[in-house]
């Protein structure tokens, strides 16, 4: 890992982007350099967020984040390959996975700087929503620094913009998927069981229409855990309250 | 440039990207005669490149390289298959491999001929040489993308819990390199007609225009009724 590399990364995400393009000598130390990033930066934030439940989560939580990052990006880097190819811009896999690696390590950098002041939030007793809440503004920043190193590395020319589009629906939707499929990282520290991965359980994009679906559903009406079966009329929405859903009721004293 | 290149260089046989933007360096006139600097891309190019850039010159160098475009990119599709087969496995591994090369196939064996006679009938500039070159530029866009799609495909369709998710992920993968696909056959096959008259270039915009509409149909009728996770042969 080289401090020159890591604050070149940081500071310079064009010169950084131009090298993984340009194939550059210092290719190798970048990959290098942004490969360890992801191993510590990403560990020490998924350990973070294991801390709320304490345990054997800390050690899953620093496992699974890394590894969510590594897998994404496994199986995003040839769908990125053949996008940018049809989209004019035909580059050797090698520059598409140097910049990717770049891309994935600065971002893990950012979750690096995150992690302190996530910590000690939890540790003054943060609640589950809110640490929820601010995870997931962290992976936000995180995913913007991202993007700033991955659209310079596009260079100028037609169809820039498409073609970073198209690199980010890729990147969500397998990043979705794949974290999905590693959950649970937050855990409330009153569960008993902690499994390393929860059972095959929709996907990440059934997740997410389910969870928009339920957010329309309960934000004009109030909700009750204990009210009496709905009627027949009304049946679907008991079908469609979630365990979590469930659980963040009974968290919060069913109010 | 190629000073660095490594053993994977010599591997793969990718050469790195043309840089953008950057002015060309300037050096003395008697220093590029002694040492002229080799533009970026000489080396052999990388496979996308190889795949989706200009053939060579001759009706039977290019006739060989669109079949070598075709080959690859049926290759390429049934990796794709290969890779939603993976949800049922077994057989069905195979059969998926099977059947998304069919669509691509059929377009190129049913569409393309019968575009190729509406055109000329309009005496649009186009020859088979053309066309079939447009043909194998598409198909291999398309097979490039569902390459490029194959690994994730294979986590959404194993991973999701249900069959309407995997169905609906892999549909739209099918559906994402097919639109690249046409896009790669209109703009090859419409470079030509943009010197022809007024007149000729308006009946071939109707005749590409209904080519898109049939491709599509067919794609998605040969897709429906072979793939397995759509219901289709079992």
């Amino acid at each position: 890992m080289s401090a020159t590399v890591l604050a070149r990364l940081l500071r310079s995400p064009g010169d950084v982007a131009r090298a993984c393009r340009d194939d550059d000598p210092e290719v190798r130390a970048i990959a290098a350099t942004s490969l360890a990033s992801i191993a510590l930066g990403a560990a020490a934030f998924g350990g973070v967020i294991g801390s709320f439940r304490g345990g054997a989560q800390i050690l899953y939580g620093a496992a699974k984040v890394p590894l969510a990052v590594l897998a994404t990006l496994a199986l995003s880097v040839p769908a990125f390959h053949a996008l940018a190819a049809v989209l004019g811009r035909p580059w050797p896999m090698r520059s598409i996975v140097a910049l990717a690696l770049a891309s994935a390590g600065r971002s893990s950098l950012v979750l690096l700087a995150f992690a302190p002041a996530l910590w000690l939030m939890l540790d003054l007793g943060m609640g589950y929503h809110t640490a929820a809440i601010v995870a997931s503004g962290a992976y936000a920043v995180a995913g913007f620094a991202a993007l700033s190193l991955l659209v310079r590395g596009l260079g100028e020319g037609k169809g820039r913009i498409t073609t970073a589009i198209a690199f980010i629906g890729v990147f969500f939707a397998v990043g979705g998927q794949t974290a999905w499929i590693l959950r649970p990282y937050l855990v409330r520290p009153r569960a008993t069981n902690v499994p390393f991965l929860r059972d095959r359980e929709g996907s990440f994009a059934e997740s997410v229409l389910t969870s928009l679906t339920s957010a329309a559903i309960y934000s004009d009406r109030p909700y009750r855990i204990d009210a009496p079966p709905a009627p027949a009329s009304d049946a679907w929405e008991g079908r469609t309250r979630s365990r979590e859903v469930e659980e963040d009721f009974e968290e919060e004293g069913g109010q | 440039m190629q000073a660095h290149a490594s053993y994977v260089d010599a591997l793969a046989g990718d050469a790195p990207p043309e840089p953008q933007g950057a002015p060309p360096p300037s050096q003395p006139e008697e220093a590029q005669v002694v040492a002229p600097v080799p533009p970026a891309d000489e080396g052999a190019p990388s496979f996308a490149k190889a795949l989706l850039g200009d053939g060579p010159e001759g009706v039977a160098a290019a006739l060989r390289d669109d079949a070598r475009r075709f080959a690859t990119a049926l290759a390429l599709s049934a990796l794709y298959g290969l890779s939603i087969g993976t949800r049922d496995g077994g057989l069905s591994i195979l059969k998926h491999a099977a059947a998304v090369p069919l669509a691509p196939l059929a377009v190129a064996g049913l569409g393309v001929p019968a575009l190729f006679i509406v055109l000329t009938m309009f005496d649009a500039p186009v020859d088979p040489p053309a066309a079939v070159k447009a043909a194998a530029r598409g198909a291999a866009t398309t097979g490039l993308v569902l390459g490029g799609l194959a690994p994730a495909m294979a986590l959404f369709v194993t991973t999701s819990s249900s069959r309407i998710g995997a169905a609906f992920s892999a549909g739209l993968g099918l559906l994402l390199a097919g639109i690249f696909g046409l896009r790669a056959f209109l703009g090859a096959i419409g470079t030509p007609l943009g010197r022809a008259p007024a007149g000729v270039r308006t009946m071939s915009g109707f005749a590409l225009a209904g080519f898109a509409i049939f491709a599509t149909a067919l794609s998605a009728r040969v897709w429906w009724s072979t793939l397995p996770i759509f219901g289709g042969a079992p």
